[in-house]
């Protein structure tokens, strides 16, 4: 099977364009998304660093007067802005955190001075384990219990994953973590901590501790939801002839199952476990307050509160940044797992 | 088909059994709680020292606050409970509301409170190695008086000079008597202190930074910061007070989630935990597993009245809402029964409250609260309002709502979020009524800021001729007696102006696993740590 040559020169990863495309390669699609998706990531990144300024400003309520306080006199109101230099104008204030985005400056927080790339490397890691354990976990739990329901559907299993399933995800998310508190950080039983999170590197067993019950939290829902999508897929792959085919050969059910319907069922899943990424890495924010785990979320949502609107910029710039890399990952990982899509790209 | 019903069922009865669950544990607490009354005091100034047996060196204490700091610096406005334990204070309040020599040996007026002689400790150093002497004192408070925006700006204003009388007394002159001076320099870093004494040398290597590298005296010394995460205080080796701090470090952990932080304390998560609400300081309090610090405070939760605007620039209006608070109601529907109800400016045990200020509080009397509405529609008055809030305040909107309504009010609730909340409402005089929660210790400064014309934190433009000159005589005076009367004169004249109407004290506690001794503490709940230990045996 030949693959098309793409129209146009190609840009390898680091932007610079190749002299003599190279006719061919297996590579090439994926270079081509690549390409498409930063130039897509540059305009999101205008668009969304801009309308936040622009809707942050809008909020009702001046960071002044939340930096000087509930005794300030309106002299000190007025000081304070003046230091912030929140009396320029909107469009200035924008240009000129661009200009220090470009620079590699990020400024600082207007309310306690640390500079927002500081916080930010603080913040990511926390977010980044407690979404991809969460995730990792969810898959563990929603991939076996699909599989097994879409290959005896109706049966004890699928009714009754599918029954405990909704109950949790109909469940608010803090109560769920409340639930789970009460069960194993006092209440009930008192073997893990409520609050308290540990990084990984000071202490991997005080981390795993540390980071079970926010997971376990976060998890439920989406493995209830990513069973329920694959369990359906995997219902309708069965039904094609190249799996009846495959029961034709005598192929066992786990062959069947496992190498012949799981890959070409699990496109929605990938979809929708992409764009939970970027959502959690952005919005962990009722887990991160209710464990009280230094992460993103609650640094964004402080910052709206607080409208602290330098440590609200950088996070909503790296969660656009995020949300687009994974997006591009997984057009990458359709290329990976379908043959079909690489010779159509 | 037959699957979907069965599994809608089975979902419908968890979800059913859960909710029983949750009714069930709530109803119990409450009817439990209804019965208990409204809180009582507690140790609210820390154990009494003496009875808790000998002190054990060692151990570190973990320490939940239910907000995270914003900065160690005292020209920045916030609420730090770990700035205590980084600088210590000059001075220190004593439960008889008088500021004493902590850190400092001495502050005396010779003059009737016009000149001060602030006298140091020989040898203090702070945890860099630089000696705590006059000349660090002086570039202190030379911070707060040249920039503006410091919550003591306004303190630091009534120096009119200062100077080295020797590398151990500092020298003030100030613009007009204040016999109150020493308490500024005793203050909780939230109203604004002159007493947290940083390092010349570190303002010097940090600059503006300073509130992210602090470097004091105190009993501890700072470590590290990860915002939201920790602060990690050590033991200064070097501390003025011989044989103290008693724990080998502290460890500052924002708990923001009132559930949470309360299970945390429980589970032994963190040794202690500064509480803001009833609700954990009700539950704690029947915790015989867990102890419990708490002194109700002046002032508590109250709704400012605008004297600008109608309805309540009309005192009968006034009186019509606090007749009209039907405060059995508020303290079952949201405080779990426990509301510690509050009738005067000061709290009961003070000195400068008279059981005259709360007799003559308007009692809940709604068909005299209809009598008065009906007479200010008489004179022509519309008695309709809008009520404004935050957010966190939703319950409490509709319960004035329904207590409005029953009098024949139809009244608006507006909710805002906090920054909104500030600037839009409070501090532009923007509403006819709306709730605050503002405690203070001692009266002055924060009755002057409260009631005095123009005071930052009367932001309903209470003001009365009356009431200003007795609350500059209290500050004024260096006798005690004067000050007493002064300040019991303000608590009737304001209970009968109505100036606010007060309905609650504040909630602010301190709660503690049992081992944990040698609290000292304001009732505002800010901490002097040198004397904190650990009964326990691990390290």
């Amino acid at each position: 099977m030949t693959l098309t040559t793409p129209a146009g020169p190609a840009l390898t990863p680091a932007g610079g364009a190749s002299p003599a495309p190279k006719p061919g390669g297996r590579h090439r699609p994926a270079l081509r998304r690549i390409r498409k998706r930063l130039v897509h990531l540059l305009i999101v990144l205008l668009a969304v660093t801009f309308l936040s300024f622009v809707v942050v400003d809008l909020l009702p309520g001046d960071a002044a007067v939340v930096v000087a306080g509930d005794n300030a006199t309106p002299e000190q109101v007025q000081q304070v802005r003046e230091d912030l230099q929140l009396d320029r104008p909107l469009l200035v204030r924008y240009v000129d955190w661009l200009g220090g985005v470009v620079t590699g400056d990020l400024g600082s927080s207007f309310r306690t001075g640390q500079p927002v790339a500081e916080a930010l490397a603080q913040r990511i890691p926390v977010t980044f384990e407690i979404t991809i354990v969460a995730q990792l976990l969810a898959l563990l739990i929603a991939i076996p219990l699909a599989v097994y329901s879409a290959y005896r559907p109706g049966r004890l299993v699928d009714r009754a994953s599918m029954t405990i399933g909704f109950g949790a995800a109909a469940m608010p998310t803090f109560v769920f973590g409340m639930v789970l508190i009460v069960l194993f950080a006092g209440g009930v039983s008192s073997i893990l901590p409520a609050t308290g999170y540990v990084g990984f590197f000071e202490d991997p067993l005080g981390n795993l501790r540390s980071i079970i019950l926010p997971c376990l939290t976060l998890m439920i829902a989406e493995a209830a939801v990513y069973r329920q999508l694959l369990r359906s897929d995997m219902i309708s792959t069965l039904q094609e002839d190249f799996i009846l085919m495959a029961r034709s050969k005598g192929l066992s059910a786990r062959t069947i199952l496992l190498r012949h319907a799981l890959r070409p069922s699990s496109f929605s899943l990938i979809t929708l476990s992409g764009v939970n990424i970027g959502r959690l890495l952005g919005g962990t924010v009722i887990v991160e307050t209710l464990f009280a785990i230094p992460g993103l979320g609650q640094l964004i949502v402080q910052a709206v509160f607080n409208r602290d609107y330098m440590i609200l910029q950088g996070a909503l710039l790296f969660v656009a940044v995020a949300y687009v890399v994974i997006n591009m990952l997984i057009d990458l990982l359709y290329l990976a797992l379908d043959p079909r899509v690489r010779r159509d790209a | 088909m037959r699957l979907r019903c069965r599994a809608s069922r089975a979902v419908a009865a968890v979800a059913l059994a859960c909710c029983a669950v949750l009714l069930g544990a709530c109803g119990a607490a409450n009817r439990e709680a209804v019965s208990a009354g409204a809180l009582q005091a507690r140790d609210p100034y820390g154990a009494d020292l003496a009875t808790e047996g000998t002190p054990r060196r060692g151990g570190t204490l973990t320490l939940g606050m239910d907000r995270e700091v914003v900065s160690f610096d005292p020209t920045v406005q916030n609420s730090n409970m770990a700035a205590l334990a980084v600088y210590d204070s000059l001075l220190k309040v004593d439960p008889q509301g008088k500021a004493q020599p902590y850190l400092a040996q001495s502050m005396d007026s010779a003059d009737g409170g016009l000149t001060w002689r602030l006298g140091l400790r020989p040898g203090v150093q702070f945890t860099d190695g630089t000696a705590l002497d006059s000349a660090a004192v002086l570039v202190n408070v030379q911070r707060h008086i040249d920039k503006l925006s410091s919550p003591a700006h306004a303190f630091a204003s009534n120096i009119a000079s200062m100077r080295a009388v020797d590398p151990l007394t500092v020298e003030f002159v100030l613009k007009a008597p204040l016999g109150d001076f020493p308490v500024l320099f005793a203050q909780p870093i939230t109203y604004g202190s002159l007493g947290m004494i940083i390092s010349p040398a570190a303002l010097q290597q940090y600059g503006d930074d300073i509130g992210r590298h602090p470097v004091g005296a105190g009993p501890f010394r700072f470590v590290e910061w990860i915002p939201d995460s920790r602060i990690v205080l050590a033991r200064n080796e070097s501390y003025w007070q011989q044989g103290m701090p008693y724990l080998d470090g502290l460890e500052f952990r924002p708990l923001p989630d009132t559930e949470t932080r309360y299970a945390s304390i429980e589970n032994g998560d963190v040794d202690l935990v500064f509480g803001g609400y009833n609700q954990e300081l009700v539950r704690a309090s029947s915790n015989p597993g867990l102890r419990v610090y708490y002194g109700p405070g002046n002032a508590g939760e109250y709704l400012y009245f605008n004297f600008n605007k109608a309805p309540f620039d009309d005192r009968r209006m006034r009186e019509a809402l606090i007749r009209s608070l039907d405060l059995n109601a508020l303290a079952a529907s949201q405080y779990s029964g426990r509301l510690v109800p509050s009738t005067s400016l000061f709290t009961e045990d003070s000195p400068y409250h008279t059981q005259a200020a709360s007799d003559a509080w308007p009692k809940f009397d709604p068909e005299r609260a209809k009598q008065l509405i009906a007479e200010y529609k008489a004179s022509g008055g519309d008695p309709t309002f809008t009520f404004k809030t935050t957010q966190a305040r939703v319950p409490f909107g509709e319960f004035i709502q329904a207590q409005m309504a029953a009098v024949g009010i139809d009244m608006k609730v507006q909710f805002y979020d906090l920054a909104q909340f500030s600037s839009a409402v409070v501090q532009s005089n923007d509403f006819q009524l709306t709730t605050w929660v503002g405690a203070f210790d001692v009266p002055y400064p924060g009755a002057t800021r409260l009631l005095h014309t123009g005071g930052n934190t009367n932001y309903g433009d209470y003001s009365n001729p009356q009431v200003d000159a007795l609350l500059d005589e209290a500050a004024r005076t260096t006798d005690q007696a004067v000050r007493t009367h002064a300040y019991q004169q303000v608590e009737l004249l304001v209970g009968q102006d109505l100036s606010m109407a007060w309905f609650s004290r504040s909630y602010l506690s301190t709660i503690t696993r049992p081992e944990v001794k040698g609290i000292d503490r304001y009732p505002s709940r800010d901490m002097f740590f040198a004397t904190t230990w650990l009964d326990r045996n691990a390290n």
